[in-house]
């Protein structure tokens, strides 16, 4: 056996114990060369196979199972090599040669085989073109179809966008405008040409917004949080407006700033409305403020009735009571005389009430323009004994405001109480000394200042009580409390306050504000 | 009988004095009346009578609507001076006001007994006088 294997190889390219084709068997010329032509052929036919083939794989890169194709041109090259051989066999009868060529094309037959078998569930899998055109076709009608849906909610967005009366930009991390909404656009008449691309500070150089504008712009890309503000504007466009702006950063995939949507609402009437409540507010307060006066008044009115009415009656009551069980006509005498006075005292009593009844009634008493100064001097001269006496100097300084639309009788009244008052209670240890001032403020309010060197009244303790009816402080013997009581209510009936400041032995001033309570 | 010590009013009106000595005098419990005719006068007798505490009174009262110091200004004070007093001292009110406003702020004050009415009478008088009696004797 080894040696038939070695004799084998030894003359495995010669003919050597074989006959040619042409000899062997009775070949006519047509059966031979009709048998080698058709040999050739085929050879001929199979080796130009792999070419094209080859040329086919060259051209088509990304072909599937290229490992087949490799396995199929090496079967097609020895199946055309075991015809040629069997065209040279009519002339050489390589059979040894021929046989190792079989062998050969039989086992790369059979890999071929099994790697065709075991492709085939794979190729099975691959797609038509035709198949492949209808998935193509499929998909690019879901592309359509997605397509006009992200154009449908582009122009739904754009419109949401577009119609909102709010102002909205969209600006880059650089500053630029990317996007400006029609709002923008009308409002300040440009296109949007005219913004995009471009810094506020290019578009917008003098606007007096722009700076805190880019700021907060800036704020937001570095804080990545959102910010508002509300800017108070007189731009001609747009007038006397108010505007409250929100910047909402936008973040891309590394979690940075890479947009601002800027929102600006115009908030003008939202905010004259809430200056309107806030004034309105102011007036009702002012309102309720006159209106705890008029009931302090009536309050203290419905007090001050009540006492300096009960007391007298009381008195007259108790003096009846003892003059009835009294015998003594001495005594008796005496309680007549007692009950004499009380009646002077309510006679007083009620003339003084019935004033300020008639002050509070009068609101509407005709007002007439009155010189400040001569209205001083009428009741200097009223009181000209007492000023005699006293020695008191008088003094004025009425160049701020030299007159006012007043009641004639309660200007005339308010001075007679203040210098009557500032006589009664000067100090013994000084000359007296007066001082009368008026003053007028931006509001136009017409203040009237009285000053004394007196002696004073301790504010702490009796300032609550210095202008109530029937309060003295003095043990003076004319002291009845009465004055300052129908000063103030004449003061409050037209509008005004009045109020004092003083230190125990160095003087009063009292100040009144005409018209305080009408502006 | 024992009598009452010494009662103290304080009020302006010279009058009400006239009518309420008379009626003081008239129950006969009182020995001494003692007479003010503002808080101030009577709060510098106070404050001389505490190092002898005879010379204060038993019974004070006190107006509210008075010159120069009323009766609240007195109340203040004699509030400060009270804790150095060796001597129960009974205060009322007694004012014309009917203002309910005085009034509860008066019943508010510990020191104050009671809130009288003006006129206050003879009968009223006499019951108080037998009250604090009663209270001295216990």
């Amino acid at each position: 056996m080894g040696d038939e294997l070695v004799e084998f190889v030894k003359k495995l390219f010669t003919a050597e114990g074989f006959m040619p084709r042409w000899v062997c068997g009775v070949w006519s010329s047509t059966h031979g060369w009709m048998y080698i032509c058709a040999n050739i052929a085929i050879w001929a036919a199979y080796f130009t196979i792999p070419f094209v083939l080859f040329s086919f794989i060259q051209k088509r890169k990304n072909l599937p199972f290229r490992g087949i194709f490799v396995w199929f041109i090496l079967f097609i090259i020895f199946c055309g090599v075991t015809h040629l051989v069997d065209a040279i066999m009519f002339w050489k009868p390589l059979y040894r040669l021929n046989a190792v060529l079989l062998v050969t094309t039989a086992i790369i037959s059979w890999i071929t085989v099994v790697i065709l078998i075991k492709h085939i569930p794979k190729a099975l899998q691959l797609k038509t073109s035709t198949e492949l055109q209808e998935i193509i076709n499929q998909q690019m009608q879901e592309l359509q179809l997605a397509n006009s849906k992200l154009k449908e909610s582009e122009t739904y967005f754009k419109a949401l966008v577009n119609n909102n009366p709010d102002l909205i930009t969209r600006m880059g991390k650089d500053l630029t405008y990317q996007f400006v909404n029609e709002s923008l656009t009308t409002l300040s008449g440009s296109q949007p040409s005219f913004y995009l691309g471009k810094t506020p500070a290019q578009v917008l150089p003098t606007h007096p917004h722009t700076p805190m504008f880019e700021g907060k712009l800036r704020e937001v890309i570095e804080t990545k949080k959102m910010v508002e503000y509300e800017i108070h504007t007189t731009a001609p466009t747009v007038g006397d407006g108010y505007f409250a702006v929100e910047m909402i950063p936008l973040f891309d995939e590394k979690n940075e700033v890479e947009n601002v949507i800027t929102i600006t609402k115009n908030i003008t009437e939202a905010r004259k409305n809430a200056l309107k409540l806030e004034e309105t507010i102011a007036n009702l307060n002012k309102l309720s403020k006159r209106l705890d006066y008029k009931i302090k008044t009536l309050q203290d009115f419905a007090y001050i009735v009540s006492h300096n009415l009960r007391s007298p009656v009381g008195n007259l009551v108790s003096l009846k009571g003892l003059y009835d069980k009294e015998a003594d006509t001495n005594m008796k005498e005496f309680y007549v005389e007692k009950a004499f006075t009380v009646a002077d005292q309510l006679s007083i009593t009620v003339k003084d009430l019935s004033d300020v009844v008639n002050i509070g009634q009068n609101t509407d008493i005709a007002q007439e323009w009155l010189q400040f100064k001569t209205v001083l001097v009428t009741q200097m001269n009223a009181l000209f004994a007492e000023i005699e006496s006293s020695k008191a100097v008088v003094s004025h300084n009425f160049t701020a405001c030299e007159k006012i639309q007043y009641p004639k009788i309660y200007l005339e009244s308010i001075f007679l109480n203040l210098l009557t008052n500032a006589i009664k209670y000067s100090s013994p240890k000084r000359i007296p000394q007066i001082h009368f001032e008026t003053a007028v403020n931006e509001e136009g309010i017409i203040t009237l200042t009285c000053t004394d060197n007196g002696q004073g009244i301790d504010m702490e303790k009796h300032g609550k009580k210095l202008f109530s009816l029937h309060k003295t402080f003095h043990s003076h013997p004319d002291a009845r409390g009465v004055g300052l009581f129908i000063t103030k209510n004449q003061v409050l009936a037209l509008g005004g306050t009045i109020s004092a400041k003083s230190e125990v032995d160095k003087g009063t001033t009292f100040i009144i504000n005409f018209n305080e309570m009408q502006v | 009988m024992k009598k009452i010590e010494t009662v103290c009013v304080i009020d302006d009106d010279d009058i009400y004095q006239i009518i309420t000595t008379k009626e003081i005098e008239e129950t006969a419990l009182v020995n001494n009346i003692l007479l003010f005719s503002d808080g101030e006068k009577a709060i510098r007798y106070i404050e001389t009578a505490i190092a002898e505490s005879k010379k204060l009174p038993d019974i004070i009262f006190l107006d509210l609507n008075m010159p120069v110091m009323d009766g609240w200004d007195f109340l203040d004070e004699f509030l400060v001076l009270k804790p150095k007093m060796n001597k129960k001292v009974v205060l009322y009110i007694v004012s014309s006001s009917i203002d309910n406003r005085d009034i509860d702020k008066a019943r508010s004050i510990s020191a104050v007994t009671d809130f009288i009415i003006k006129p206050i009478t003879k009968n009223q008088l006499a019951s108080i006088f037998n009250t604090v009696l009663k209270q001295q004797r216990a």
